[in-house]
């Protein structure tokens, strides 16, 4: 009774504070007066909820970090020719930048300076040499009556709708440099392709021989990287299609004339490299014995248990039940004994019966659940198995009636015998 | 009839200034023309297996197979406006039929014509191994003209047995070939099978045959010395008590085997047994009475 006067000013607080904690993002361009090339790109940031503050890249005031905590949230780095950081960036901080959780995104040019390229690398893309360019003599674009075979409008976008978004009807334009990453590659992923026309190539110096040529298909005009700490790191080849003239532009493709889809393409992109999309949350990781609902301390071989975990998805800092079939539950003693999907239930709650192995020991529960596009999930408990206690085997069993019925028999047989040696004659 | 006259001369100056346009725009991007194309399918040691003229945009191959450690060359020349041109692109590409990827040779210029050639351990280099069909095409390109994309056929590619080359999942990328999960083997428990038991019958069976015996007891032991029930009435009370608690002592026993523990049984078979015992004195020093009295 005493706390109903100060409920509605809580409630009012926390909807205060959901609503207020915007994601602070830094954008470096080479030179601050050209902000309005990107308009529109910050525009839609700003309409997500995106605090953006853009600055040069060489301005002296430029910090990431004051006394141990960091001043934004997310990096931008649309300065692809220069050397250097100005203030107090430099290489070393934008790698604990993303080593502490935050996320990048960058943008590349054919002009990309060493230390752009350097930069890249340390985040497992390999940035073709300075000065070569995606050609593609098929699928280029010609924008504005000029027709440019570096102007390419024919890659392929990943099928992963929560990272880039759905189907698009229309090209996405690129004008910039080439990538690969290699076919090992665990975090990384192909986020826009070149297609299989296309090759990189720079105008006055000798063509590569493949495999050192960068051709066809495995070019990667704009990579996606999730690291192991869940930070998320995007390489685009190509600033102009960040450019309120691409996201505006009518171009002809193959006689075709059509927009493109650079627009929603970049925004959605940029949310989910700025951990507004995809993110997971597993929570409330719960077991128990079919029929209890109490959380044992351990198990007994050959029990019936339940396992349950809720993830939820977090969608621009909304949450909703996440649902897929793939995620899956390990019981492991040094190997997994037992690996079966997850099911879930409609509303974020994912569950699995299973009868506990034969074997006696300390399991653990594990979950390393890895989608393209999604956060990493990495769940272990450990839960201890005991063997059957002497009173847990089966009794009386069909076979052991002949050892019964011998004992018995000779008890009813003494019973008698008593009788017939006191009363005798 | 001046009006005539005016109309008809517009429109031969109109046809004329289109024609003149369509000439105009002809020689702004003029096309390169391929010739002098030739295909061969060279086995590992240089003799040519197959060996074929093709003209663009005819394709030639009919999906040959090429063995393992052959190649496969293209001879071409490039001509635009009548003169011989070098293209910034001339590239051989084997796209799988499969998996849609796809590896490249580059083209080398030698007196007048380019050469192309692609193996089965190039290929390997690019992409993998990955044996079957591929759609060979002839991509021709540069800024200054519209490239010409020539589909020469498909041939069969055999991989080597000897090939140490890893699979395409291990080489390559591209945004329709990546891996999008990490889903691993399921894997059940398999539960040690329950030992055999024999059949319940024979159980039953033994079970019965160990009752014989008891039968036997019963049955003629009796016969053996006789009964006498006169020895019931010497001591009536304490018969019934020695033997009633030799009766519940057994009782006890089955009881003990079906619901209690050792540390419950052992004071009451103590505490019985005296009584037992006790009541068992006195049962048989009336009888040894009663016949001490029946001597006399």
């Amino acid at each position: 009774i005493m706390a109903r006067p100060l409920l509605l000013p809580l409630v009012l607080l926390a909807a205060l504070g959901v609503t207020s904690a915007s994601k602070s993002v830094l954008v470096l361009l080479q030179n601050v007066n050209t902000a309005d090339k990107y308009s529109k790109f910050f525009g839609s940031l700003r309409d997500y909820g995106f605090d953006v503050s853009v600055k040069g890249v060489k301005d002296s005031t430029l910090k990431l970090k004051e006394y141990g905590t960091w001043l934004y949230d997310d990096l931008v780095l649309f300065a692809p020719q220069t050397e250097g950081f100005g203030g107090k960036i430099d290489r070393q901080v934008i790698l604990d930048f993303v080593d502490s959780g935050h996320n990048v995104l960058m943008a590349l040019n054919s002009d990309a300076s060493e230390s752009m390229r350097n930069l890249a690398a340390e985040f497992g893309i390999d940035v073709d040499d300075r000065g070569s360019k995606v050609y593609d003599h098929f699928s280029h674009a010609t924008l504005n009556g000029k027709e440019d075979h570096t102007l390419i409008a024919g890659g392929n976008i990943v099928d992963v709708p929560v990272m880039v978004g759905g189907p698009y009807k229309e090209p996405v334009l690129f004008r910039g440099i080439a990538s690969v990453i290699p076919g090992d590659a665990e975090l990384a992923t192909v986020a826009l392709g070149a297609p299989s026309t296309s090759y990189s190539h720079a105008p006055k110096q000798a063509m590569l021989e493949p495999p050192s040529l960068m051709v066809g298909s495995s070019i990667s005009l704009v990579t996606a990287v999730q690291a192991r700490n869940n930070a998320r790191v995007v390489v685009a080849g190509s600033l102009e299609m960040f450019t309120d003239d691409f996201f505006d532009a009518v171009v002809t493709v193959n006689g075709v004339s059509t927009h493109t889809a650079n627009w929603a393409f970049t925004v959605t992109l940029a949310r989910w490299a700025f951990q507004d999309r995809g993110v997971l949350v597993a929570s409330n990781m719960r077991h128990h014995l079919l029929g209890s609902d109490e959380q044992p301390w351990g198990y007994r071989v050959n029990d019936d248990v339940e396992f349950l975990v809720d993830v939820v998805e977090v969608d621009g800092g909304v949450p909703k039940p996440f649902a897929a079939d793939d995620i899956q539950l390990e019981f492991i003693m040094l190997n997994p004994y037992i690996r079966q999907p997850l099911q879930h239930d409609g509303n974020g709650t994912f569950s699995l019966r299973f009868k506990v192995p034969d074997v006696y020991g300390v399991f653990k529960y594990y979950i390393d659940y890895a989608h393209c596009g999604y956060s990493y999930i990495k769940l272990t408990h450990q839960v201890p198995v005991r063997p059957f206690k002497h009173n847990e085997y089966e009794r009386f069993l069909v076979c052991a009636y002949p050892y019964y019925a011998s004992a018995i028999s000779i008890m009813v047989g003494f019973f008698a015998l008593g009788f017939f040696y006191l009363y005798n004659k | 009839m001046a009006s005539l006259r005016l109309a008809i001369s517009a429109l031969v100056v109109q046809v004329a200034f289109s024609l003149a346009l369509a000439q105009d725009a002809g020689g702004l991007v003029s096309e390169l023309v391929l010739g002098n194309v030739k295909v061969v399918i060279k086995s590992m040691d240089g003799s040519a297996i197959t060996t074929l003229t093709a003209a663009y945009p005819k394709p030639v191959l009919a999906n040959p197979e090429m063995p393992a450690g052959a190649s496969l060359d293209v001879t071409i020349s490039i001509t635009k406006g009548g003169e011989v041109f070098k293209p910034q692109q001339v590239m051989l590409m084997l796209k799988s039929k499969s998996l849609g990827l796809a590896g490249y040779a580059v083209g080398k210029f030698k007196s007048g014509s380019y050469a192309l050639s692609i193996t089965a351990a190039a290929l390997e280099k690019q992409i993998g191994k990955l044996p079957g069909e591929y759609e060979v095409t002839l991509l021709i390109g540069d800024p200054s003209a519209n490239g010409v994309a020539y589909v020469l056929g498909t041939v069969e590619l055999r991989i080597s047995a000897a090939s140490t080359a890893l699979e395409p999942t291990a080489v390559v990328r591209t945004a329709f070939f990546q891996p999008v999960n990490n889903l691993k083997p399921e894997i059940q428990h398999v539960f040690r099978a329950p030992e055999k038991r024999p059949p319940v019958v024979v159980s039953y069976i033994f079970a019965g045959l160990a009752f014989v015996p008891l039968v036997a007891v019963l049955l003629y032991v009796p016969t053996i010395a006789g009964v006498n029930f006169k020895g019931w009435t010497a001591a009536p009370l304490y018969s019934l008590l020695f033997h009633g608690g030799l009766g519940s002592m057994l009782l006890l026993y089955v009881v003990f085997f079906l619901r209690l523990n050792l540390a419950q049984t052992l004071p009451l078979a103590g505490i019985w047994g005296l009584f037992v015992a006790g009541s068992g004195y006195l049962l048989l020093s009336s009888l040894s009475k009663q016949r001490l009295k029946k001597d006399q």
